[in-house]
């Protein structure tokens, strides 16, 4: 296992550096930057924009600009925002803890929402319930997040006054969440179902077992595997997903930090939050293959 | 549009010209502020305008105290030297020597009076006992300070002003005098935008973090990309003020008219489409500013393409405007079709320039870009984000020929590919002003970000502005604008389309609320200092 690990890391280490060279470039590539955007506002001259990009080393040559750039990072160094003047680690310590909630919520809703919905499902197919349940499901992926977010803005909010149009978690999570559920029951119905022709299901029922027991001891631990890694997958959805979420519904999290600093060329935050979301989601499908790798051997053989 | 003509009423009984030229150089700068809203202004000849306490209205007994306002806005910074464009929310924390009031006329706030002899020299004498939140009393030593710092500071707001300000003399605890380089007599409307903060403010050496100034409310918390909490200032030096004891500021994007109708916050501007939406019982009101900002169609005159270049073209498109359904599209009974940039029958606007694009006229569009010898022109025309409006003009051109090409891109990729002038047509508007002297040097030689009016660069406006900026004499600076103005329309630098008022929707458990000509949230006669919390 710990060889499987190690092999890992590089692959790990070379979508980090390819993320972090992908980004600078396209940032840089996008036109207009903070001297523009003063120079817009008419808070400075033409003649003190150069000397603003040479404060900010933004008149060096890009490949200069990006070692400068990693060796900060490396360093734990995010440098100031340019717009805030704060520490770009300020501005993460007020967001990321708030897209966490958001995510860990959406996350929890999607299980709590999608695991029994999916296995129920898988285990009486061709039933009512299992036709509701995949017809709720693919409602839930096939609605735009972005739509569904700002339907339920308009209808909880605006309309029933139940909950704050923003700022609130509560109908973010819900939103975030019904993706993940969605696709959770599409997987669990027919990983469910495909176990439940299983031989050694068969057995178990031979042996007296109740189907509830063959369900909940046998037939859903071992679809579970498919599950962790679409779960994995979803983790990296969220993070997209909260970027258009979080600026629906005002929530101060990462995603609308880096919508702003888009918007305000504010190279040393976007650069960060693009970069922690990436290590994020690398982390995060590392993890899910470490767990693949743990419960199936085959996957681990070279 | 409404509030026009009652402010040239204004004008007319208020003050009157000549008490205001009888009282020197002042009554001309205090002209400034009526630039925008048809008003004129009072001047400042003392302090008498700007009272120290709650109005009358808001009598003791009558005051509701107590509770939390809600307002929206995006805060670039907790440094108020630092920030790039117009805030609102600066106001809640700090004051200012002089103000915009109400109806558009620049006023003494923190000032008990205010000496101009001529448009280079002006002694501010600030009133005493003016506190700051640290307890501390104000003195003209910190004024002078404060101008240093962001003499000192690349990009401050107010930058351009401190810069000319060649010398300051502090000639007791509470005045202050400010010889400039050159004459300029927009210095006191623009001075109300002075956020004076206490140099002990934490960060005073580099980005201050927690502003100490004198103002209605005190810096509590900025929780970054989220909100500011503001707590009430109990040593106001307006006696009474603040009511509400706390505010907070909520870091909103986008359409804000959801938080509104929610509850999540108390006002927030509502666009046309958006009024629509609100319903009569949903206890909201609406409040038009006072002040306008304005609509235009440029042409590129810093490298002008051929045949843009030629008059007769530029004539030609300006026939095929129908400013009127423009302005229906994007306004309806908030804007009106204009043709200068002061604000139709304000006090820098005249009645006798003639509009000659008034109404659409195809068929002399037509002859002239035939005189012109111009066929199948394709104007690039960049577009910022939001393309309804420049979609109208380009099917407005269509129909004489020309065949806009719109490129749609974001407002800081469009800015950037104005300044580098590979374009003809550009179609936008521009906000509030706190004095017209901010929209006239927009399109100087040298004029901060002249890329909207296509970077005209003509010796003849820019001496008349700088002349008119030397008037001490409201009249004289007026007709220098005029003159100024005359130079835009004879070479057609630019067409003004409509001017409009933006419209606040309020909720009702806010009273006292009144919108005023500036963005402030915390001005001299309405706004955060002076809301209350019903039941």
């Amino acid at each position: 296992m710990l060889q499987y690990t190690v092999k890992r890391l590089p692959q790990l280490l070379l979508t980090l550096i390819l993320a972090s060279m992908f980004t600078f470039a396209m940032l840089r590539l996008v036109p207009g930057d903070i001297a523009d955007v003063l120079a817009v506002q008419g808070a400075v001259s033409e003649a003190d924009k150069a000397q603003i990009r040479q404060e900010q080393g933004l008149d060096a040559p890009l490949a200069i600009q990006y070692v400068q750039w990693v060796s900060r990072l490396v360093r734990g160094d995010f440098g100031h925002s340019y717009w805030t003047h704060l520490p770009v680690e300020a501005l993460f310590a007020h967001a990321a803890p708030k897209t966490l909630e958001l995510a860990v919520l959406a996350m929890a809703i999607g299980l709590v929402v999608g695991l029994p919905l999916g296995t129920l499902a898988g285990a009486f197919r061709g039933s009512l319930f299992d036709h509701a349940a995949t017809f709720l499901a693919m409602s839930m992926i096939a609605v735009p997040t972005f739509a569904l977010g700002l339907l339920a803005l308009l209808v909880f909010s605006v309309r029933l006054q139940w909950l704050p149009a923003t700022g609130s978690v509560v109908l973010a999570s819900l939103v975030l969440g019904t993706d993940i559920a969605g696709t959770l029951v599409r997987t669990l119905r027919s990983d469910v179902r495909a176990e439940l022709l299983a031989d050694y299901v068969r057995t178990a029922h031979a042996k007296g077992l109740s189907p509830l027991t063959v369900l909940r001891r046998h037939v859903l631990p071992n679809s579970l595997g498919p599950t962790v890694t679409v779960m994995g997958l979803a983790a990296g959805h969220l993070l997209g997903g909260a970027v258009l979420i979080e600026t629906i519904f005002n929530w101060p999290g990462l995603g609308s930090l880096m919508i702003d600093a888009i918007r305000n060329r504010d190279y040393p935050v976007v650069e960060a939050v693009v970069m922690v979301m990436t290590a994020a989601f690398v982390v995060v499908n590392f993890a899910v293959d470490l767990l693949y790798g743990m419960t199936d051997p085959r996957v681990r053989t070279p | 549009m409404s509030g026009e003509h009652s402010d040239r009423t204004y004008w007319s009984k208020s003050i009157g010209r000549r008490a205001i030229l009888r009282g020197g150089a002042l009554g001309g700068i205090g002209l400034t502020g009526a630039a925008l809203i048809g008003c004129s202004g009072g001047g400042i000849t003392d302090a008498k305008p700007a009272s120290t306490t709650a109005p009358a209205a808001a009598s003791a007994a009558a005051v509701r105290r107590g509770g939390k306002l809600m307002l929206s806005d995006i805060p670039q910074t907790q440094d108020f030297h630092r920030h790039s464009g117009t805030m609102p929310s600066p106001s809640l924390v700090a004051d200012t020597p002089t103000a915009i009031d109400g109806k558009g006329a620049t006023q003494n706030f923190m000032l008990e009076r205010l000496e101009a002899p001529d448009a280079s020299t002006y002694t501010l004498t600030f009133r005493p006992g003016i506190k700051f939140h640290n307890g501390r009393e104000m003195t003209a030593e910190d004024v002078k300070k404060n101008i240093e710092r962001i003499k000192a500071t690349k990009g401050a707001w107010l930058k351009s002003i401190a810069d000319i300000t060649s010398n300051m003399t502090v000639s007791g605890a509470n005045t202050i005098t400010l010889k400039l380089s050159q004459p300029y007599s927009p210095m006191t409307a623009l001075i109300s935008e002075l956020w004076l903060m206490a140099p002990e403010s934490p960060g005073w050496d580099s980005t201050i973090t927690t502003p100490i100034a004198t103002g209605p409310f005190m810096w509590k918390q900025w929780i970054p990309n989220d909100k500011i909490i503001l707590e009430r200032f109990p040593d106001y030096w307006r006696k009474g003020q603040p009511y509400v004891d706390t505010v907070e500021i909520k870091n909103l994007k986008g359409d804000t008219t959801p938080a509104l109708l929610a509850g999540d916050i108390h006002l927030a501007t509502v666009g046309r489409d958006q009024r629509k939406l609100i319903q009569p019982n949903s206890g909201i009101t609406f409040q038009q500013e006072k002040a306008t900002s304005w609509q235009f169609l440029s042409f590129n005159n810093r490298k002008p393409r051929a045949p843009y270049n030629d008059i007769r073209v530029r004539q030609a498109i300006g026939y095929a405007l129908d400013k009127a359904a423009l302005n229906e599209l994007a306004n309806g009974d908030t804007g009106t079709v204009a043709d200068q940039m002061a604000a139709p029958k304000s006090f820098y606007w005249s009645d006798k320039i003639v509009d000659p694009f008034a109404k659409p006229d195809l068929a002399k569009a037509k002859q002239l870009l035939d005189a012109a010898g111009a066929k199948n022109l394709r104007p690039v025309v960049p577009v910022n984000t939001t393309p309804k409006e420049p979609e109208a003009v380009a099917a407005q051109l269509k129909q004489i020929g020309v065949t806009a090409d719109l490129q749609v891109a974001d407002d800081i990729t469009t800015e950037t590919r104005l300044q580098a002038y590979e374009w003809d047509l550009y179609y936008a508007g521009s906000g509030t002003r706190s004095d017209i002297a901010l929209r006239y040097v927009r399109m100087m030689s040298d004029g901060p970000n002249p890329g909207l009016w296509g970077g005209p660069q003509d010796a003849d406006y820019d001496r008349l502005v700088k002349e008119a900026w030397a008037s001490v004499d409201p009249e004289q600076r007026r007709q220098k604008y005029l003159d100024a103005w005359k130079v835009v329309t004879d070479k057609l630098f630019t067409i003004v389309v409509y001017h409009k008022a933006n419209t606040t929707g309020i909720r009702k458990e806010i009273g006292g609320w009144e919108t005023g000509a500036v963005a402030n949230f915390a001005r001299i006669d309405g706004g955060a200092a002076f809301a209350q919390l019903n039941g």
